[in-house]
């Protein structure tokens, strides 16, 4: 067990490393991208071109600037190219944002889903299921700024039922926090909604005829207990570890989107911004700060189901 | 509760015995023609499918329209041109950069946009760019996959390994994060491998990349699938007779994928249409001044106050793209996988 | 369009032509008496919050930003400045930290500055005569944006070389006693004064100014306070700061707050903030234009051009007659709604902020009127004279917003007039330094330029003049320049007050226009919106050099 719970952990640390690499090495290729213009301003004069890269560094090589870049990341002083500002403390302020909205947003959709998932279910093949069925393809198949901008549009803007966009910090004042949240909660839900009732419904339908279901069954249990002890539960296990990854895939700035409609200037919204700018040390901390998630959620999943099935470990 | 019956052995329920179709018991039909038979059924999947084509359809009679309905191409510009709508001339742009909204004739049908281009015109050839691409991604990918996917699986070993490796970290980056960071780096620098050259500006560009985000999403399953294969009893066989690796993977192995791949497609296409319009929404997927359905709701959405049409047409025509591409894909799946126990067609 | 477009329409233009108006005047009501430049008219106190995309850089030698410059002139006083008045007024030099106007020696080359007696840093220390030689060193050593402007004194390339902090600027010598700065120039330079009146050669502490990015004490009439680098700031006045002829400023504290565009733009209209230094997204732009017309205005400030170059070295525009029919052919009324109204059409090369200082209306224009239709007919056959006819021309373009929109124009303009044109578009952070290589042979495309200080060379040198080209990548797109422009410059550059030959920089700009070295467009407009506790009318600031002066606001 102890090997394999060391094995993960030096492949997540290997998949970091090279995610850092490919980033970095995605930038560096673009002709013409020299920061140092983009300091110089556009009166520039080569000397002062050469002191800017010695500032910075740019005169280094690229493996060494990628060194001192991945060094000024993990001891958080990173300053971004476009506005000299410490991007470690830029990220930390908007992290809330972007954890509110996921966590918000996760609550949301994953009740919606169990209780849309199991109602289908349990009326598979009637109306409701019909109707439900293709209300949650549909919510699949809405790109989520357009959702989003359009509920902004008419419900924050035209009918003023909500606010137009923007974000109140939980501490300053917890309702207007959540009242300024609901909108982007749902757009964000929508598709969620629509993946994961789905994905419950067939589970709980698989599970339904399983033998030892009926089994439960014959021993005349109420079809209650059966459903919530049993069916439920083994249900919502392969749910919850997707769950689980695509919690951290919002938080890594999957909410992107959201965050840019709805000008909630989270994470994600610092990550776009920041690539289509070229700031690299931003895009840089941030993929590497959302990949760390993703990473080791998915190790911590796969240690726990190989604590829990041995047979996993030989893989 | 009225189930239908998908496989012989369902005896829990004397109704569902009763309602139990002999026709789905005749032994002797191959998979293909039992799933297709299960498709021909389904109408809800059908009709979404004809949806689809009937969409495509009008996205390539995209030069009928301009040319003899609207009388523009998608490019022109009309800044300062006045047209007559309802007997009155109006601005196709105002002064102050407001474009003129739906006239519901063939000039301007839907209206303009800023730069007094046509939107009618430009969601039909941008239809035809979007289409273009969310089915070439998901070719791509597909084959990307199969090709990754095969080898991984049977081989296993070291190629297994490094192919693993490598799915994982594509898998670990943040999808959009990738696709936004290689979007905006290549169509700066265009693409360069050995002799093969790609400009920046090119479709191929957005196409390439929105295969290689989805390429672990296919791979791992597909060589999941083939590391079992790899066990069965025909590809012993196989071996027994001699045959090498690649005429394996070519005559055993791929074929019983096929249908994976079938149920796979419709699917990738809906999912590559939607992150082609997230990517040319944040202005790293296609090139101004190209249409796509992304770019244009990405200028839409920027004058959703003055001109809410521009946001609201194009997206439902994406809308309802995807949607029957995702409702017929379902009916795909459930025409192949005998375990469904309810399609939405009966 | 809504069928009450007629209604909004006029209203628009009536609006717009109000705002430009006024700046057209180029003046405000309010009366600058004498040469004290504080404000006459307001009412003095008073807090105010303002929405800003924050500073580039907090360190005056950093910054390049028009956001910075506002807040951060106001915290340092250079040794000459810039006049705190609205309109034409604001271009005019006054003593700073200096007790006068510097004294020029006769070969225009020694420039001897006088520090007044007595002035504090706002952390309470002396201001030395050295600091400026610091500041000086500071700015070159760290690269600073405008560090070009001051590279002409004498022992700033040895300095350069030396990459050493605290090597010696052989140029500059500082005298503690008598307080005095002596700045010795390689060669007679006109902007020279102009250059050190910015805010980035604001002289501070020597010993709280490290050489890297910092925020020092300055000398100015407001202290600054960073509570949070990302979010906010807080500017208040400095207790005690008298320097004549500079103003106090009339509001006790200004609060910086980040906010996105559309937010800032609605709590403007609602009273939250008081002041946006950004300008209404596209979306609320016509909205506010409409509804709030009475805070709200626009001017073409700071000044600035907008035009297409075209790259004489390569075909097509190594003819005239190409060159020309794209002037015959642009439409200024087309780029005016891509730019949602906000764009004064103009055939100069300078823009008018420059009036009295080498402006002078061109007109009639030699294209054609920039009010009215263009020429397209003339414009088609001057290309099939040519010969170009048919030849494929890539037009290029940057993503910012409403760039891409802009060069769609005018690709669809020469396939009008007879080519076969494409775009292509690049991000900001590589577009201007990819056309700036001549191996690029960029045909034509997007550029601007916006003024650093109020002097024509500005505009000039970098974008047109041979002395550009010297430099790669370069902003002279054209790659080539025009002769009488050359010797213009190196004329009149030395000059030391640009107002005695204005009318010969107006030469300048005439020739440019004629030999259609460019396709100017227009003047971009910026717009000031307050909210209603902001006395609009007598204390909007609008001024040359920082877009507003936020010395001169005040509330009602």
């Amino acid at each position: 067990m102890a090997r394999f719970v060391v094995r993960r952990l030096l492949a997540m640390i290997a998949v970091l490393f090279a995610i850092s690499v490919v980033t970095f090495a995605i930038f560096n290729v673009i002709p013409n991208s020299d920061p140092a213009q983009r300091l110089a301003g556009r009166n520039q004069t080569p000397g002062q071109l050469e002191a800017i890269r010695r500032q910075w560094g740019f005169d280094q090589p690229v493996y060494v600037q990628y060194f001192r870049t991945m060094e000024k990341i993990l001891t958080g002083d990173v300053v971004s190219y476009s506005n000299q500002i410490d991007v470690d403390r830029e990220i930390l302020q908007d992290i809330p944002r972007t954890f509110s909205l996921a966590i918000g947003a996760a609550i949301m959709w994953m009740s919606f889903a169990v209780a849309i998932g199991l109602y289908t279910a349990v009326k598979a093949g009637r109306l409701a299921d019909r109707v439900l069925t293709v209300l949650a393809l549909v919510g699949i198949s809405m790109p989520v700024f357009w959702v989003g901008a359009l509920m902004n549009y008419y419900l924050g803007f035209k009918w003023k039922i909500f606010p137009n966009g923007g974000y109140v910090p939980l501490t300053q004042d917890p309702l207007d926090w959540a009242y300024h949240l609901i909108l982007p909660w749902t757009a964000l839900s929508l598709l969620f909604i629509g993946v994961y009732s789905r994905v419950l419904r067939s589970n709980v339908l698989d599970t339904i005829n399983d033998d030892y279901v009926r089994t439960a069954r014959a021993k005349g249990l109420s079809e209650r207990r059966v459903m919530l002890r049993h069916v439920l539960r083994n249900s919502l296990i392969p749910i919850v570890t997707l769950w689980g990854l695509d919690f951290a895939a919002v938080i890594g700035g999957g909410a992107i989107l959201t965050e840019t409609v709805f000008d909630l200037q989270g994470v994600g919204q610092y990550a776009a911004e920041s690539v289509s700018q070229l700031d690299i040390p931003p895009v840089l901390t941030i993929v590497m700060f959302a990949a760390f998630f993703v990473v080791a959620l998915n190790t911590i999943v796969d240690i726990l189901y190989a604590a829990l099935d041995p047979r996993i470990r030989l893989t | 509760m009225a189930t239908e019956p998908a496989t012989e052995f369902e005896f829990g329920d004397p109704a569902v015995l009763a309602a139990h179709d002999p026709r789905d018991s005749v032994a002797g039909l191959g998979p293909w023609r039992l799933a297709l038979r299960r498709l021909r059924r389904n109408r809800v999947a059908l009709a979404f499918g004809g949806l689809f084509v009937l969409i495509v359809a009008v996205c390539l009679a995209a030069p009928l329209w301009a040319d003899h309905v609207a009388h523009t191409d998608p490019f022109q510009n009309h800044l300062t041109e006045t047209i007559v709508v309802d007997g009155q001339p109006q601005d196709v742009v105002a002064p102050d950069g407001v474009p003129i909204g739906p006239t519901w004739q063939g000039r301007f049908f839907l209206g303009a946009d800023g730069n007094g281009r046509d939107i009618a015109v430009r969601l039909l050839y941008g239809g035809r760019t979007s289409l273009l691409i969310g089915a070439g991604a998901a070719l791509v990918t597909i084959l990307m996959s199969i090709v990754v996917g095969t080898l991984a699986g049977y081989f296993r070993g070291w190629v297994d390994t490094v192919i693993s490796r490598v799915l994982d970290i594509i898998w670990a980056f943040p999808p959009l994060l990738l696709g936004i960071a290689l979007g905006t780096a290549l169509s700066l620098g265009g693409l360069k491998v050995g002799p093969i050259e790609i400009q920046g500006d090119s479709r191929l560009i957005p196409i390439l990349i929105i295969a290689l985000v989805y390429v672990p999403y296919m791979a791992r399953p597909l060589r999941g699938q083939v590391l079992a294969l790899r066990e069965k009893e025909f590809v012993e066989a196989a071996r027994a007779q001699g045959a090498g690796p690649a005429q394996i993977m070519f005559s055993e192995i791929l074929p019983n994928l096929a249908s994976t791949i079938v149920v796979f497609f419709p699917l990738m296409v809906a999912n590559a249409i939607i992150l082609e319009a997230a990517l040319s929404f944040l202005g790293a997927g296609v090139r101004p001044p190209n249409p796509s359905w992304g770019t244009i709701l990405g200028e839409g959405i920027e004058r959703i106050v003055t001109a809410p049409h521009q946001t609201i047409v194009p997206g439902l025509m994406l809308v309802l793209t995807v949607l029957s591409l995702n409702v017929f894909g379902d009916g795909v799946r459930d025409a192949f996988d005998p375990r469904a126990k309810v399609r939405l067609g009966r | 369009m809504r069928k009450n477009l007629g209604s909004a329409l006029a209203i628009a233009a009536v609006a717009a032509a109000s705002g430009i108006g006024v700046a057209a005047c180029g003046g405000s009501d309010e009366s600058s008496g004498g040469d004290t430049g504080a404000n006459a008219g307001g009412k003095t106190g008073g807090s105010i919050r303002i929405g800003s995309v924050l500073p580039d850089s907090y360190d005056p030698v950093l910054l390049q930003t028009v956001q910075a410059n506002q807040p951060i002139h106001l915290v340092y006083t250079g040794l000459v400045t810039y006049k705190n008045a609205e309109g034409k007024e604001g271009n005019k030099l006054i003593p700073g930290l200096a007790e006068a106007m510097p004294s020029i020696s006769a070969d225009r080359k020694t420039y001897t500055f006088k520090l007044r007696p007595g002035l504090k840093y706002s952390d309470g220390s002396p201001v030395k005569a050295s600091d400026f030689e610091h500041t000086m060193k500071r700015l070159t050593f760290l690269g600073g944006p405008f560090s070009s402007f001051v590279s002409g004194i004498q022992g700033i390339a040895e300095y350069q070389k030396a990459k050493q902090e605290n090597a010696d600027i052989s140029g500059i010598t500082s005298n503690e006693a008598t307080r005095e700065i002596t700045v010795k120039l390689t060669q007679p330079d006109g902007k020279f004064l102009f250059a050190i009146g910015l805010v980035n050669s604001a002289p501070t502490p020597a010993a709280k100014s490290p050489f890297k990015s910092a925020s020092p004490p300055g000398s100015g009439p407001y202290t600054i306070k960073i509570d949070n680098p990302t979010r906010q700031f807080v500017l208040t006045k400095t207790p005690g700061f008298d320097i004549p002829g500079i103003a106090k400023g009339n509001l006790d504290k200004i609060t910086v707050v980040k906010e996105t565009v559309p937010k800032m733009t609605q709590d403007v209209i609602n009273g939250k903030l008081d002041f946006m230094t950004e300008d209404p997204s596209g979306d609320d732009l016509p909205l506010v234009k409409q509804k709030y017309s009475d805070r709200f205005r626009m001017d073409p400030n700071p000044p600035n051009t907008y035009w297409f170059f075209m790259n004489e070295t390569v075909k097509p525009f190594d003819k005239l007659e190409v060159r020309q029919a794209v002037n015959y052919a642009l439409d200024s009324r087309a780029l005016q709604r891509i730019f949602g109204g906000r764009l004064e059409p103009t055939c100069n090369f300078l823009p008018p902020g420059y009036a009295g200082q080498g402006y002078e209306k061109i007109d009639p224009c030699p294209y054609g009127d920039p009010d009215g239709p263009p020429n397209l007919a003339k414009a088609r056959q001057l290309v099939e004279q040519s010969g170009y006819k048919g030849m494929s021309v890539t037009v290029w373009g940057p993503t910012k917003d409403p760039r891409p929109a802009i060069v769609d124009y005018y690709r669809d303009l020469l396939n009008q007039i007879g080519f076969k044109a494409k775009t292509k578009v690049l991000d900001q952070q590589v577009y201007f330094g990819t056309i700036g290589l001549k191996k690029t042979n960029a045909q034509t495309g997007f550029t601007d330029w916006f003024q650093d200080f109020p002097h024509p060379a500005d505009f000039f040198e970098p974008n047109l003049s041979k002395k550009a080209l010297e430099s790669s990548p370069t902003f002279n797109f054209q790659y080539k320049s025009n002769p009488v422009l050359d010797r213009g410059l190196a004329k009149l550059t030395p000059e030391t007050d640009p107002g005695t030959v204005a009318s010969e920089w107006a030469k300048l700009d005439r020739a440019v226009v004629e030999d259609a070295n460019v396709a100017v467009y227009g003047n971009e407009l910026s717009t000031s919106f307050f909210s209603e506790r902001m006395d609009f009318k007598n204390c909007s600031g609008v001024h040359t050099v920082y877009k507003n002066d936020w010395s001169l606001f005040c509330l009602k």
